[in-house]
C-alpha cells in the first residue's frame, strides 16, 4: 500500500500537502478571527448601526461625515496627528535607547543578566497596570512632582498629565517604558548574531568604522529594526487603552491625548451622557483609515520576509 | 337553560380572573442594573412581597460593560426592565432601535416624580421612571471648616473670604478635577451655573431665548477663572481620585462634587472615602452666588424592554417605584441617595445624619439643568462636550470667561441649535 502511494505521489507532492496541512489550522483561525471581520469592516462602514436595532444602509455617508463635517474632520485629523507623534516618539525611543541598552548588554558587563531581567520586567505588565502606575508617579502629589518641588527644581507641581501639549508625550513615554524590554531583547539578539570575524575582515580590507557598521552590522540588525518598526506601528495606531485609562474617552485636556483608538471608541460608544454615539459604521470608517495608515509598513514587512 | 348559561358564564369569568391572578402571581421579572447599592432594596421588596404576585430578579452588571452587554441582551430578549442612565445620548440609540417602551405607552404616571428631565430622549419623550436624585454641590471638609472657625458660607463674599483664609492657612481652598470631561460638564459646570446663573436664565438658555455669551453666564465663567488662585496648582492634571482624597484627608477645604462621594450606603455601612479617613464629616452648600442653588441631578431610572412579554408585571413594578412606600424603602436600604419620589412621606427613623444634610440641600435645587436639555445636546458638538472644553481652557489659563462662553456659543451655533438665530 505504502509502495503504491509512493508510486502515486512524488516526494515534492507529499511535501506540498504536508505544508498545506500544517498551514491550515493557522489559516483557518486567522480567517475566522481576523480576515472575515476585516472584510466585514468594509460592509459595516456603509451602515448606520448603534449596536442595537436594525442596520440601515447609508452608502458613503459615514466617510463623508469624517472627511467633510468640520467638527468630526478636525477631530479625526487631531487624533491622527497625535497618533503620529505618539508613534514617532516611541519608535525613536525604542531604536535609540533600545540600541544603546542592547549594546551595553552585549558587552561582558558585570551583572548583565540582572540588568536584562530589570529591563524586561515591565514588559509582561498589563497596559492598565502601567497606566495606573505612571499616573500615580506623575500626578501633582506623586513622587516626581514632590521631589521637583522639594528640591526647588520647580516652583509648583508640573502638570505632566494636564497640559494639552504635553499629554501625548507623557503617554508615549509610558508606552516606551512599558515596551522597551521587547526592543532591547530583539536588538540584542540581532547584535549577538553579528559575526565578529566579518567585522574584523572588513577592517582588514580597509573599511572605516562607519563603513563597517553600515555594510556589516546594519544589514544584520535591519530585520530586527523592521520587526520593531512594524510591530510598534501596529500597536500604537491600534492603541486606545493608555488614553482611555488615563484620560477617559474624551481624549485628555483639549483632546491633546486623543489618538485613533480613542476616537474610534468615542464614535462607537460615545463619551458620556451628552455625547451622541455615532455608531459602529463611523467607527468602522476610522478602523479602515487606521488600517490604511498601517498597511504600507505591513506590506513592506511582508515583502522583506518573502525575500528571505 | 338560562341558569345553566349563567352558571357557565360565571364559572368562566371566575376561572379567567383566577387564571390572570395566578399568572401575575407567578411572574418573575428580570431586572438588570449597574447600581450595586440597589441589591438590598430589591431583596427586601421580594422578601416582603410588596408587589403582589411579582418577584423581581435583579442582576447586577458592572458599569464598565453595562451598555454593551445590554445591547447584546436586548437583541435576544434581554431583561424585562433595566436601570437606565441619564441624558439624551444614553437613550437615543435604544429609542432609535425601538428597544424601549415609553412611559406613556406603559401607562405609568410619573408626574409626581423629580428628575424627569434626565429620562428623556432627544424626541422629548420620557423612557424611564426616574429612580434616584443625586445632590451636586460644594462639599466641605467639616474638620477644616472648624479649624478655620467658619461655617458653610451663605454669600459669595463669605465664600471667597473663606477660601482666601484657607489658602493663607496652607490648605487648598477648592480642589478641582479638571481632567475628566464628565466631571467638568456634569458636575462642576452645573454647580457653578446653579449658584451663579438664575433659574430663569437657565431655562432661557435651554429654549434659546438667552445666549451663553450673555453677561450673566460670562460673569459666572469669569469667577471660575478668578478662583484659579484658590484651587489646586494644576486642576487639568488632577483626576477624580486626586481631587477627592486631599479633601477627605483634610489637606483641602472643599471640592465641587456629587453627594455620592460622601454617601454611606446602609448596606455597606462604610466604605469608599471613609476607608481613607473614617472621621471625615462632610458639609454641603451651593456656590452662594446670585442664584445660590445646588443641583439635584437625576441619576437615571427604570426603563422597559419594548419586547418584554411581562408588560403587566413590569408595569406593576414601575408603578410601585412611584410610591411613597418605595421612597421610604429606598432611603432605608440605600441611605445616602434621595429617591425621585416628589411627594411627602415619612422618613424612616435612624437614618445616617448625612442623609438629613443632603435632603435639606435638595430643597434648594435649581429648577433647570441645561446639561440634560435635549435642545442643547441633540448633535455634536453638544453643550456637554463644549462646556468640558471650555472649563479645561479656563482651568489651564488659556481662556477667559468671555472666550469660554464664546466657544460654547459658537459650537452650538455650528449645528444650528434652537438659539442659533438669536445668538449669532
Amino acid at each position: 500500500m505504502s509502495q503504491n502511494t509512493d508510486r502515486l505521489m512524488s516526494y515534492r507532492s507529499k511535501a506540498e500537502i504536508q505544508k498545506w496541512l500544517l498551514l491550515m489550522p493557522g489559516v483557518i483561525l486567522y480567517g475566522i478571527f481576523n480576515f472575515i471581520p476585516l472584510i466585514g469592516l468594509f460592509g459595516m462602514a456603509l451602515m448606520d448601526w448603534k449596536g442595537i436595532g436594525p442596520m440601515e444602509y447609508v452608502g458613503l455617508e459615514n466617510f463623508k461625515l469624517i472627511f467633510f463635517d468640520p467638527y468630526y474632520r478636525d477631530g479625526f485629523l487631531n487624533a491622527l496627528g497625535n497618533n503620529i507623534i505618539f508613534f514617532g516618539v516611541i519608535i525613536t525611543a525604542m531604536l535609540v535607547i533600545g540600541t544603546i541598552f542592547a549594546l551595553l548588554l552585549s558587552f561582558k558587563t558585570y551583572g548583565r543578566e540582572v540588568y536584562k531581567v530589570i529591563f524586561f520586567l515591565p514588559y509582561p505588565l498589563a497596559g492598565a497596570a502601567v497606566a495606573v502606575l505612571m499616573n500615580m508617579i506623575f500626578r501633582d502629589n506623586g513622587p516626581v512632582n514632590t521631589l521637583l518641588v522639594d528640591w526647588n527644581w520647580a516652583e509648583k507641581p508640573i502638570p505632566f498629565m494636564g497640559d494639552k501639549d504635553l499629554s501625548i508625550y507623557m503617554l508615549a513615554s509610558f508606552f516606551s517604558w512599558h515596551r522597551m524590554g521587547f526592543a532591547i531583547m530583539l536588538i540584542l539578539s540581532a547584535i549577538v548574531a553579528v559575526r565578529l570575524d566579518l567585522v574584523e575582515a572588513a577592517f582588514l580590507d580597509g573599511a572605516r568604522r562607519l563603513q563597517a557598521i553600515r555594510h556589516v552590522v546594519l544589514p544584520v540588525l535591519m530585520p530586527a529594526i523592521i520587526v520593531i518598526f512594524v510591530i510598534i506601528m501596529v500597536d500604537t495606531f491600534n492603541n486606545a487603552d493608555m488614553t482611555l485609562l488615563i484620560f477617559g474617552p474624551a481624549g485628555g485636556p483639549g483632546y491633546g491625548a486623543d489618538v485613533m483608538g480613542s476616537y474610534l471608541y468615542r464614535a462607537a460608544f460615545g463619551a458620556g451622557s451628552t455625547d451622541p454615539v455615532l455608531g459602529y459604521g463611523v467607527a468602522a470608517v476610522v478602523g479602515i483609515l487606521t488600517s490604511l495608515v498601517i498597511m504600507p509598513a505591513a506590506i513592506f514587512s511582508a515583502i522583506q520576509n518573502n525575500k528571505k | 337553560m338560562r341558569l345553566l348559561k349563567t352558571t357557565v358564564a360565571a364559572v368562566t369569568a371566575v376561572a379567567s380572573l383566577a387564571t390572570a391572578q395566578a399568572a401575575l402571581a407567578d411572574e418573575t421579572v428580570k431586572f438588570w442594573t449597574f447600581r450595586e447599592q440597589e441589591t438590598a432594596l430589591w431583596d427586601r421588596i421580594n422578601a416582603e412581597n410588596l408587589i403582589p404576585g411579582v418577584t423581581v430578579e435583579m442582576e447586577r452588571i458592572s458599569s464598565e460593560d453595562y451598555e454593551s452587554r445590554l445591547r447584546i441582551a436586548l437583541r435576544q430578549g434581554g431583561p424585562d426592565f433595566f436601570g437606565a442612565k441619564s441624558g439624551v445620548a444614553w437613550y437615543d440609540p435604544f429609542v432609535g432601535a425601538d428597544a424601549l417602551l415609553s412611559i406613556d405607552e406603559l401607562g405609568v404616571d410619573i408626574s409626581g416624580m423629580n428628575g424627569t428631565a434626565g429620562v428623556v430622549a432627544s424626541d422629548g419623550v420620557a423612557y424611564a421612571v426616574p429612580s434616584a436624585i443625586q445632590l451636586q454641590s460644594v462639599i466641605y471638609n467639616g474638620a477644616v471648616l472648624e479649624e478655620l472657625g467658619a461655617e458653610v458660607p451663605t454669600t459669595l463674599a463669605e465664600f471667597e473670604a473663606l477660601m482666601a483664609d484657607a489658602v493663607d492657612a496652607g490648605f487648598v481652598g477648592l480642589h478641582v478635577d479638571g481632567r475628566d470631561g464628565w466631571y467638568l460638564n456634569q458636575v462642576m459646570n452645573e454647580v457653578v451655573m446653579a449658584g451663579m446663573v438664575s433659574d430663569d436664565t437657565q431655562r432661557k438658555l435651554e429654549t434659546g431665548e438667552a445666549c451663553f455669551t450673555d453677561a450673566e453666564v460670562v460673569a459666572a465663567f469669569d469667577k471660575v477663572v478668578e478662583w484659579r488662585d484658590i484651587m489646586n496648582a494644576n486642576p487639568t492634571a488632577t483626576d477624580y481620585g486626586g481631587m477627592r482624597t486631599p479633601v477627605v484627608l483634610g489637606d483641602s477645604l472643599a471640592m465641587i462634587d456629587g453627594a455620592w462621594t460622601t454617601g454611606v450606603w446602609v448596606s455597606q455601612a462604610a466604605g469608599g472615602l471613609y476607608d481613607v479617613n473614617p472621621d471625615f464629616v462632610p458639609e454641603y452648600g451651593p456656590i452662594p452666588g446670585p442664584n445660590g442653588k445646588v443641583v439635584a441631578h437625576p441619576d437615571g431610572g427604570y426603563a422597559v424592554n419594548a419586547n418584554t412579554e411581562k408588560r403587566d408585571a413590569v408595569k406593576a413594578v414601575l408603578e410601585f417605584t412611584t410610591t411613597a412606600k418605595f421612597a421610604q424603602l429606598f432611603l432605608e436600604e440605600i441611605g445616602s441617595e434621595i429617591p425621585a419620589y416628589a411627594g411627602d412621606y415619612d422618613k424612616p427613623e435612624g437614618l445616617h445624619p448625612i442623609v438629613g444634610k443632603i435632603s435639606a440641600q435638595m430643597a434648594n435645587a435649581a429648577a433647570y439643568e441645561p446639561f440634560l436639555a435635549p435642545s442643547l445636546n441633540a448633535k455634536q458638538p453638544t453643550y456637554g462636550s463644549l462646556s468640558a472644553q471650555a472649563y479645561q481652557g479656563m482651568l489651564a489659563g488659556d481662556l477667559s470667561g468671555a472666550e469660554a462662553a464664546a466657544l460654547i456659543q459658537e459650537g452650538l451655533n455650528s449645528w444650528n441649535y434652537v438659539g442659533a438665530g438669536n445668538c449669532q
